[in-house]
């Protein structure tokens, strides 16, 4: 058996129906809220979503990388989003970037973030078997 | 068992006390879930009281943590639940009382409302146990 698969139920048609085993993890990643804040702290594309999104998976990539650890290795992501009308567009730029490594996504739409002027933050854990 | 913090060389050193992420090689874990502050009778302490209520919640992480003989070093992972703005300087206040230095990768998140109306900050963690 690998470490790690994606389990889908028997007889189950639905894709969202799933988990991720994993077993014999040598190293986790822990991944804390990731905004939308360049190399100088600054909050980018304020308002706009799409550089946001864009921008905190840059950023997340990076987290990932510094680790030792790649896209591919993530398991679980937690998004936050202050505004509903930005989950179509989320699940547009998600479905793209995990096409080929489903992750155990939670997609919740709250009242705020620590910072006003951030319209989505991520979290999450990776491992690596 | 080993932890490193994580912060890519461009990324700014955090303004606040947190890790960007944190690496664990080895170890097992404990996962904590949201807690509310409730007394070990299950009674709400400090109503309309953040400060009371925040101490309630890190008293419970930390009765929690004891019981495997760990402390608030070893969490990796913290993620806080308030209504309003406005307290989260008087819960940072508390936070720092409990967590020294090595701090954990955190997410802060405003909601409309917590799981009870007289509840004013909920959180949860994941520790690593050696």
């Amino acid at each position: 058996m690998k470490n790690k698969e994606i389990v889908f139920p028997k007889g189950s048609n639905e894709s969202s129906i799933f988990g991720i085993r994993v077993s014999q993890a040598r190293e986790w990643l822990f991944i804390g809220g990731t905004v939308p804040r360049d190399a100088n702290n600054v909050v980018v594309g304020k308002k706009d979503i799409q550089k946001q999104m864009t921008h905190v998976f840059d950023n997340l990539r990076d987290i990932l990388l510094e680790g030792g650890f790649t896209m591919n290795d993530l398991v679980q992501l937690n998004v936050y989003l202050t505004d509903e009308s930005h989950r179509p567009a989320y699940f547009e730029l998600s479905r793209k970037i995990f096409l080929n490594n489903p992750v155990a996504q939670t997609v919740l739409v709250v009242r705020g973030l620590n910072d006003p002027d951030v319209l989505v933050e991520v979290d999450g854990t990776a491992c690596i078997t | 068992m080993e932890t490193i913090r994580i912060r890519p060389k461009h990324f700014p050193v955090p303004v606040a006390p947190f890790s960007y992420a944190i690496k664990v090689i080895g170890g097992s874990f404990m996962f904590i879930p949201n807690q509310i502050p409730v007394d070990s009778r299950g009674q709400i302490v400090g109503k309309g009281d953040i400060l009371s209520q925040a101490t309630q919640v890190y008293e419970n992480l930390k009765a929690i943590l004891s019981e495997r003989n760990v402390t608030f070093e070893n969490i990796v992972k913290l993620t806080w639940y308030l209504t309003t703005r406005e307290n989260w300087k008087p819960v940072v206040e508390v936070r720092n009382k409990y967590f020294k230095d090595k701090w954990p990768a955190a997410t802060f998140v405003l909601l409309d409302r917590l799981s009870r109306e007289d509840v004013l900050i909920e959180l949860n963690a994941i520790a690593i146990i050696e």
